[in-house]
C-alpha cells in the first residue's frame, strides 16, 4: 500500500472525529434554537408557532441568497458535485452556511431534517482537511464522500446505513480503497458522537414478531401505498420547485417565510409537523396515535416538507421521509387492526417498515433502505416485511417516476451528475451479445496455408481462428495468409506461421469492458465454455464489438 | 490537525454538558407540571409527560404517569401501549401490571384482567409492597365477584387478607357465623346476624369517627352514616326479622362502614374483616 493511501485511511479517521464533533454541535444548535425560538413545549403557543417559522424564514432567505448561495437544498447533490465536478472541493464557507441556516430552519420548525446537512457538513470539513494536507487529486475527489459518510453516520447513529448510502448514491461503486476510508470515517464519527450524546438510539424500537404469514400481505399493501405516497411527494417537488425558482428573485426572499407561515398554521392543529419529528415517530412507534391522526400527519408532513424544500430552505429530506413513512405504516397497521385484529402485529413494526418503504420510494436507495431499518431496529427478523414493502414501493416509484429525486434535483439545477440508479439499471453487455458463430471462421493448423486461404476467401471475415493442439488457438488474418502464399510458403502447414492467442480466452458471460482489454492483445479472441475450456463456443473480433447495438 | 482535536473535544464537552443539564431541567419541570395536571386536567398531563419524555426523561415513573393520564383522558389503547412498553422492560412491575389489569377490566377482557391482576399481586412494588399486593388482590376479588365468579373471588379475598392459616380459619369461621346470605337461614337467624354486623360496624365507626372528625370532606359522609346507623339501632330486634327493607338498610350501613378506608380507623378486628369479606362478595343485600 502506498504511503498516501495509508495516510488517506488515517485521515479518514480524523475526518470521522471532526464530523462527529460537528454533528454533535449541529444537534445541540438545533435544539437550543428550538428552545429559544419555539419554547420548550411540544405544542408551541399561538403567536409563536405562526410567527417564528415565518420570520426566521426571512432571515434564512437573506442568509442563503446573500451570504451562502451554495447551501440551498439537502446537500447530497452538492457532495456528488464535489466528487464528479469540483475535484472534491467544497468551500468552508458552505460548511458554515449550511450549519447556520439549517440549524435555524430546523430549529424554527421548518419541516426538514438534520441528516443531509450533516452529510454536507461532513463532506465540507473533509474537503477542507484534504486541501490543508495537500492530498493528491484522486484522494481529494474521494475525500468529500468519505466526510459525507461520517456526517451521515453521526447524524443517523447508523454507520452501516451511512456507508451504504454513500456507496449506493454518491460514489456508485465498491472500491476497496475508498470503502475502507468510508467505513473508518463512519465508525469514528459515530464513536465520537456517542462519546458526547450517549448510545441511545433515535427511537425506542419495540420488539417485532410476525403474527401470521398472511400479515405479509398487509406489508405488501403498505409497499403499494408507500410507493404511491412517495410518488406524490416526488412529483410535487418536481413540479413546484422549478416553478418557484422561476419566480422573480425578490420573491426568493419571502418564499421560505411563506413556507414557514403555512407550516405554522398547520402546526396549530398538528404541532408534530414542526422540525425533524423524531419524537413523533417514537410516539407513533409506541401506539400513541390513532389511525386518523397518523393519516393526517402523513399528509400534512408531506405538504409541509414540500413547502419547506421547494422554497429553497436549507435542510434535509431524510427525517421527513422517515416521518411520512412512519405515519403511513402506523395508519396501515391501525386500519388493519380494525379489519383483522387477530393477524396484526405490533404497530412499531409497521412504523419501522413504513419508514423504509418511503425511504426506498422517495430517495430510491433500495439497499440502504433495507439495511437502515435492520440497523435502526436491531432486529434481523424484520428484514422480510421490509424487503417486501421496500421493493414494491421502489418499483411503483420507478414505474411512474423514471428519474430519481436527487437526479431530478440536479437536472433542475442544471448540473449533469451521474445517476447512480441509471448506472445500476444500465444493461451490462456481455461477450455473448457480440460474439459470432465460430464455425465459418475457424481453420485447422494442420492444413496448408493455400488450403486455408481458399477457405478464408469464402468467409466474410478478415480474421480467423486456427485450431492448434489440445485446445490451443491461434489467430491469423486473410492478409497474412495471402502474404505467406505470395512468399511461396503455401504448402507449409498453417500452424508454422500462425501466432498463438495467449490464454486466458474469453467466456460468454464476461463484460464487454474486459473483452476490449483482451482485444488489445490480439485482433480475434476465442470464446470458450467455462466448464469445458477446449470447447469453442464463439469468437470475438473488434468488428463484432463495433457492430453491437447499444443497450436500451 | 491532531492537536486541534483536544480543544475541540473540550469545547464540545462544555457545550454538551450545558445542553444536557438544560434538558434534564426541562424534563423535571414538565414532569412536575404533569403530576400537577394529572388529577384535574389529564389531557394536559398527557402533553406534559410526553414533553418531559422528549427531553430524555425515560424514567419509568413518568411513563407510568403518562399511562395513567392517558387512561384518565379516556385513551386506554394508547395507555396500554405505553404500559406494555414498560412491562417489556420490567415484567414484574406491580404498578404497571395493575394499570394493565384495570385497562383490561374496563375493556371487559376478564382473562387478561385476571392475568395482570395476578402479576400485580405477585409483582415488585417500590413502596409498601405488602399493602399494595393486598390492594391488588382485593381489587381482583371485587372484579371477579362483579363478574359472577364468587368462589374465585372468595379465594382471592382470603389471599388478599394476607393472614396466617390460623387467622384465616378464624375469619372463615366468623364469616360462617355472620353471613346473612346463607340460604337456609330463617328470618330470625338472619335478623340476628344483621344486628351482629351492625354492632361490629358501630365499633369500627366509633374508631373511624374519632380519627376523621376533623376532615370536612369525610365528616359529612360520617354524619350521614351515623344518622342511618342510629336510626337502625333504634329499631326493635323483630324489625330485622320481618322487614326486608330493614335487613337491606342494616347490611348496607354495616358494609359501608366496613368499606371505609383502613388506616385512620386503627387495626381492624377479625370480625371487621369477616364483615368486609362478606361485603366484598355481595353487591346487593340478601332477598
Amino acid at each position: 500500500m502506498k504511503r498516501e493511501e495509508q495516510l488517506f485511511l488515517v485521515i479518514a479517521i480524523l475526518i470521522g472525529v471532526y464530523a462527529g464533533l460537528s454533528v454533535v454541535a449541529f444537534r445541540v444548535a438545533i435544539e437550543w434554537l428550538r428552545l429559544v425560538l419555539l419554547g420548550s413545549s411540544l405544542s408551541p403557543s399561538f403567536p409563536r408557532v405562526v410567527l417564528v417559522p415565518a420570520l426566521t424564514g426571512l432571515v434564512i432567505a437573506a442568509l442563503t441568497i446573500g451570504l451562502f448561495p451554495a447551501v440551498r437544498g439537502s446537500g447530497v447533490n452538492q457532495t456528488k458535485a464535489a466528487l464528479y465536478i469540483y475535484d472534491g472541493y467544497i468551500s468552508f464557507r458552505t460548511v458554515v452556511g449550511k450549519f447556520v441556516t439549517s440549524a435555524l430552519a430546523i430549529g424554527s420548525g421548518q419541516s426538514l431534517g438534520p441528516e443531509d446537512p450533516s452529510l454536507q457538513i461532513g463532506a465540507g470539513l473533509a474537503s477542507a482537511l484534504g486541501r490543508r494536507l495537500k492530498l493528491s487529486r484522486t484522494h481529494l475527489r474521494y475525500i468529500a464522500p468519505v466526510g459525507a459518510a461520517a456526517g451521515l453516520a453521526a447524524a443517523f447513529h447508523s454507520p452501516i446505513t451511512a456507508v451504504l448510502f454513500v456507496i449506493e448514491e454518491v460514489i456508485g461503486r465498491w472500491s476497496a480503497g475508498v470503502l475502507g476510508a468510508v467505513v473508518l470515517a463512519a465508525v469514528s464519527s459515530v464513536v465520537t458522537e456517542q462519546w458526547f450524546l450517549g448510545d441511545q438510539p433515535l427511537f425506542r424500537v419495540p420488539t417485532y414478531h410476525l403474527v401470521h404469514p398472511s400479515e405479509l400481505l398487509a406489508y405488501a399493501a403498505l409497499g403499494l401505498i408507500g410507493g404511491g405516497v412517495s410518488l406524490a411527494f416526488v412529483k410535487l417537488i418536481a413540479v413546484l420547485r422549478p416553478r418557484l425558482r422561476q419566480l422573480p428573485v425578490p420573491t426568493w426572499y419571502i418564499q421560505p417565510a411563506i413556507a414557514g407561515l403555512l407550516i405554522g398554521l398547520v402546526a396549530l392543529r398538528f404541532p408534530q409537523v414542526l422540525g425533524a419529528g423524531y419524537d413523533s415517530i417514537d410516539q407513533a412507534m409506541h401506539d400513541q396515535y390513532g389511525w386518523r391522526l397518523l393519516a393526517a400527519l402523513c399528509v400534512t408532513k408531506l405538504l409541509a416538507t414540500t413547502a419547506s424544500f421547494t422554497t429553497g430552505t436549507p435542510g434535509g429530506l431524510f427525517a421527513p421521509t422517515l416521518f411520512i413513512g412512519a405515519m403511513l405504516g402506523g395508519a396501515v397497521c391501525a386500519v388493519e387492526r380494525l379489519m383483522a385484529p387477530g393477524v396484526t402485529g405490533p404497530i412499531g413494526a409497521y412504523v419501522l417498515v413504513g419508514m423504509g418503504t418511503t425511504f426506498a420510494g422517495i430517495l430510491r436507495a433500495p439497499i440502504t433502505s433495507v439495511f437502515m431499518i435492520v440497523e435502526v431496529s436491531g432486529n434481523y427478523s424484520i428484514i422480510l416485511p421490509v424487503m417486501i414493502s421496500n421493493t414494491i414501493a421502489y418499483l411503483v416509484s420507478r414505474r411512474f417516476q423514471h428519474v430519481a429525486l436527487f437526479d431530478l434535483l440536479a437536472r433542475q439545477d442544471g448540473t449533469d451528475l451521474p445517476s447512480m440508479e441509471e448506472e445500476r439499471e444500465a444493461e451490462v453487455r456481455a461477450v455473448e451479445d457480440a460474439m459470432r458463430d465460430p464455425q465459418p471462421f475457424t481453420l485447422r493448423g494442420d492444413d496448408s496455408i493455400d488450403r486455408n486461404l481458399d477457405r478464408a476467401s469464402l468467409a466474410a471475415s478478415e480474421h480467423f481462428l486456427v485450431a492448434l493442439s489440445a485446445g490451443a488457438w491461434g489467430a491469423i488474418s486473410r492478409w497474412e495468409l495471402q502474404a505467406h502464399h505470395d512468399q511461396g510458403r503455401g504448402s507449409e502447414p498453417t500452424s508454422a506461421v500462425v501466432v498463438p492467442v495467449a490464454k486466458p480466452y474469453l467466456y460468454p458471460d464476461q463484460s464487454m469492458e474486459f473483452a476490449l482489454r483482451v482485444l488489445r492483445r490480439t485482433p480475434v479472441v476465442p470464446v470458450v465454455h467455462r466448464a469445458k475450456p477446449d470447447h469453442l463456443v464463439g469468437m470475438l473480433a473488434l468488428d463484432d464489438v463495433m457492430r453491437l447495438k447499444p443497450a436500451d | 490537525m491532531l492537536v486541534g482535536t483536544v480543544p475541540a473535544f473540550a469545547i464540545t464537552q462544555i457545550v454538551v454538558n450545558r445542553y444536557r443539564a438544560e434538558r434534564q431541567r426541562l424534563a423535571l419541570e414538565w414532569s412536575a407540571r404533569g403530576q400537577r395536571d394529572l388529577a384535574s386536567r389529564p389531557a394536559d398531563a398527557v402533553t406534559d409527560f410526553v414533553t418531559a419524555m422528549s427531553y430524555g426523561s425515560d424514567r419509568p415513573t413518568d411513563r407510568l404517569l403518562l399511562a395513567r393520564a392517558l387512561v384518565a383522558s379516556e385513551r386506554p389503547a394508547e395507555a396500554k401501549a405505553q404500559l406494555l412498553g414498560l412491562a417489556a422492560e420490567d415484567m414484574a412491575n406491580g404498578d404497571v401490571n395493575l394499570e394493565l389489569a384495570r385497562i383490561a377490566a374496563a375493556g371487559g377482557d376478564v382473562d387478561e384482567a385476571v392475568r395482570y391482576y395476578h402479576a400485580a399481586a405477585d409483582g415488585v412494588w417500590a413502596v409498601d409492597a405488602p399493602a399494595a399486593r393486598r390492594e391488588a388482590r382485593i381489587e381482583l376479588a371485587r372484579f371477579l365477584m362483579s363478574h359472577g365468579q364468587q368462589t374465585k373471588g372468595q379465594a382471592e379475598l382470603i389471599g388478599a387478607l394476607q393472614l396466617d392459616a390460623r387467622e384465616t380459619l378464624d375469619i372463615a369461621e366468623r364469616v360462617l357465623t355472620l353471613d346473612p346470605y346463607v340460604e337456609r337461614l330463617g328470618p330470625r337467624a338472619r335478623g340476628q346476624r344483621v344486628r351482629r354486623a351492625l354492632a361490629i360496624a358501630r365499633a369500627r365507626f366509633d374508631r373511624c369517627h374519632d380519627a376523621w372528625a376533623a376532615d370536612e370532606t369525610v365528616a359529612s359522609r360520617l354524619d350521614e352514616l351515623r344518622t342511618r346507623l342510629e336510626a337502625l339501632e333504634k329499631q326493635r330486634p323483630e324489625t330485622f326479622e320481618r322487614s326486608v327493607a330493614a335487613v337491606d338498610e342494616g347490611l348496607a350501613v354495616a358494609f359501608d362502614i366496613e368499606k371505609l378506608p383502613p388506616g385512620a380507623c386503627g387495626a381492624d378486628s377479625s370480625d371487621d374483616r369477616a364483615v368486609a369479606a362478606i361485603a366484598s362478595q355481595h353487591a346487593t343485600p340478601p332477598r
